[in-house]
């Protein structure tokens, strides 16, 4: 591990992928703190600039984008009360109240030195924690990587508000990947005589009109709140630091073991270390009233989830969020498949992203502290500025991937479905995985078959088959469980 | 308000299930299975009634069931309508007058129209946004952006 890791650093140091960690850390930064777009969309937006590039520095850029854009969105947290992202939901609470007190800097300062703290914990649960688990399942035959799809899709169907909402997405998703040639049968599917349909609805062009468009579209005309911006003191006294180093270490451990299963994530994570948090303060009454221990602890636990969500990603190919589905279909894009097999045939690339996650985590440190206030003033610039040149680069990214104008009609088409998905809060990722996982689900469906002479017995006889599929059905069914037995036992 | 919500959602449940059943209407004219294994239909076929199914689960639970009294209601959709029409414009226009000029046009008219932003700085805005795309894009990427009857 010692060899790989030192060959990671030896790749992630570079110049172009230090550089392409900077670009991500800095961009993911900024989408968090600019209002309207998201980790999610900023990957979207740069994956046609990114198509043919070097596999490995394109996805140091897109988890660089994804753990920075972690600390962007404590900005608008703290600042507008105004989560950038649901992970930072619970930051918000004291943070705003720590910022209305004056101590806007000191919030910021403590998020950025708990996620620094976190991020490290954590990407070393990642480098002990993938490998093995890669390794045990490089035994997985195609009804294991079935139902693998099975729990990949139910599971991120599963993080979102409604679960059937989720499901119904996925289905979508995975309808849509059946557009184009059979690659078993070379037979074409829905294509409709059409020769630019043969290839299918491309990646790209889907997560474009989904997370560019649509994001854009939804965000249209949302008032921005005036945020505070007299950000000053980043660094936190002597007391504030003692208050606030058990929360981010618990918070740590807590991002990263929630962060690690699927169907949770950061959300979850930052939730449940508020709670702990409170529960374990000596006066849980300062709560909601500017506790810096509701920053430190929920802050550290977000960006610890981050790096926990990449564990099922990179070793089984199963995200646990809309941001690493998107970084899975990128690797995808990129002829690398992710799951058990990544860290014996592309070990090379794993192991840079892993040590360029040290070195963004430190980036991070070291570009917050001092330029907190600057970031503070981004709050200020109004959507109107941003939005019509970000659709310009939806358009000119989605039609340089094929040089199609019927891409880009798409891109308006399933760009107006995306606005539609997020203005009645249906989960727009599970249709991307739906989408991104449709061939491999395919095809190992009819590996399976075939294995069994038609029997689908094979799914439930063969133990981790068995216990993947079982673990789907359990994210499946137990929201809506947990919502039946609820009241009965709030009335206990 | 809770009506015009409800209708959104109802349509946009529709949508999906009537993708399923298309999906359904022409997976059943194709093979469903071959030896052992689904050929190319089967796959479509199970798709399609999954989301058919889900769709109407989801019609029941969210309209007929009612919103959640709790839950945001969505915004008005006069300005995304007009967004898309902007966009749509500009993409009927890359083929007609090029790339860089429609989204230019496209730009100026969403900054200065939909966003009520002063002439000067909406011009500078898009012209700028525009030459950056066709650096990137044409100079740097080597992408062939369709250029207009004035040759850019």
């Amino acid at each position: 591990m010692i060899y790989e890791l030192a060959a990671g650093f030896a790749s992630a140091l570079t110049p172009w992928n230090l550089l392409m960690c900077f670009a991500g850390v800095f961009a993911g930064q900024l989408v968090g703190a600019l209002p309207g777009i998201g980790p999610s969309s900023a990957i979207a937006l740069l994956l046609p600039l990114t198509f043919g590039a070097d596999p490995t520095s394109a996805i140091i850029l897109f988890a660089g984008i994804y753990y920075g854009a972690q600390y962007g969105g404590t900005l608008t947290s703290v600042l507008i009360s105004v989560p950038g992202e649901p992970s930072s939901v619970m930051t918000s609470i004291d943070g705003y109240q720590m910022a209305l007190q004056g101590k806007a800097g000191v919030a910021l300062g403590i998020a950025a030195i708990g996620s620094f703290i976190a991020g490290t914990i954590s990407t070393i649960g990642l480098m002990l924690l993938a490998p093995p688990m890669a390794r045990a399942a490089l035994a997985f035959g195609p009804p294991e990587y079935f139902a693998l799809v099975v729990l990949g899709l139910t599971a991120l169907a599963a993080v979102g508000g409604s679960v059937l909402k989720g499901l119904t997405t996925g289905v979508f998703g995975l309808l849509i990947s059946t557009v184009g040639i059979d690659q078993q049968t070379g037979v074409a599917r829905f294509a409709f005589d059409r020769l630019w349909l043969l290839d299918g609805v491309g990646f790209i062009v889907l997560t474009v009109a989904i997370f560019g468009v649509g994001e854009v579209l939804s965000s249209v005309g949302k008032p921005t709140p005036a945020p505070i911006t007299n950000v000053a003191n980043v660094l936190p006294s002597r007391a504030e630091w003692r208050a606030s180093r058990m929360p981010i270490l618990r918070g740590s451990f807590i991002g990263f073991f929630v962060g690690v299963l699927p169907a949770t994530g950061a959300t979850i994570a930052s939730f449940i270390a508020y709670i702990v948090e409170k529960k374990v303060a000596k006066d849980p009454s300062r709560f909601g009233k500017g506790a810096i221990e509701g920053v430190a602890g929920p802050e550290a636990s977000n960006n610890a989830a981050a790096a926990g969500a990449m564990v099922p990603m990179l070793a089984l190919g199963v995200p646990g969020s809309g941001t690493t589905a998107i970084i899975l279909g990128a690797l995808i894009m990129f002829g690398v498949r992710p799951g058990p097999e990544l860290f014996e045939k592309n070990s090379a690339l794993v192991w840079a992203v892993i040590a360029s996650m040290y070195i963004g985590n430190l980036m991070l440190l070291i570009m917050n502290l001092p330029l907190a206030r600057l970031f503070a003033q981004l709050l200020r610039m109004p959507y109107a500025w941003l939005y019509p040149p970000i659709l310009a680069l939806c358009v000119a990214g989605v039609y340089s991937q094929a040089n199609s104008i019927e891409d880009v009609w798409m891109l308006v088409g399933f760009g107006a479905l995306g606005w539609a998905m997020m203005r009645y809060d249906w989960p727009p990722a599970p249709l991307i995985l739906g989408l991104v996982l449709g061939t491999i689900f395919e095809n190992s469906l009819r590996q399976s078959m075939t294995l069994s002479h038609g029997s689908v017995e094979i799914f439930f006889t063969r133990p981790i088959s068995a216990v993947l599929l079982a673990c789907a059905a359990a994210a499946v069914l137990a929201p809506p469980l947990l919502r039946m037995f609820r009241p009965r036992v709030a009335a206990v | 308000m809770k009506l015009r919500a409800a209708w959104g959602e109802l349509c946009l449940c529709l949508a999906f299930a009537g993708a399923g059943l298309f999906w359904v209407a022409i997976a059943l004219r194709m093979q469903l299975w071959d030896g052992f294994a689904p050929a190319s239909g089967f796959l479509p076929l199970i798709y399609g009634v999954l989301l058919i199914v889900l769709a109407m689960l989801a019609t029941i639970v969210d309209v007929l069931g009612g919103r959640d009294a709790s839950a945001e209601m969505p915004g008005p959709v006069g300005r995304p309508l007009l967004v898309l029409a902007a966009l749509a414009a500009g993409v009927a226009g890359i083929e007609l007058i090029g790339f860089c000029a429609s989204m230019f046009l496209a730009m100026l008219f969403l900054f200065r129209v939909a966003e009520k932003r002063s002439m000067t700085a909406s011009l500078a805005t898009s012209a700028g946004s525009a030459l950056v795309l066709v650096l990137i894009f044409r100079n740097w990427l080597g992408v062939p952006m369709p250029v207009g009857p004035w040759g850019f």
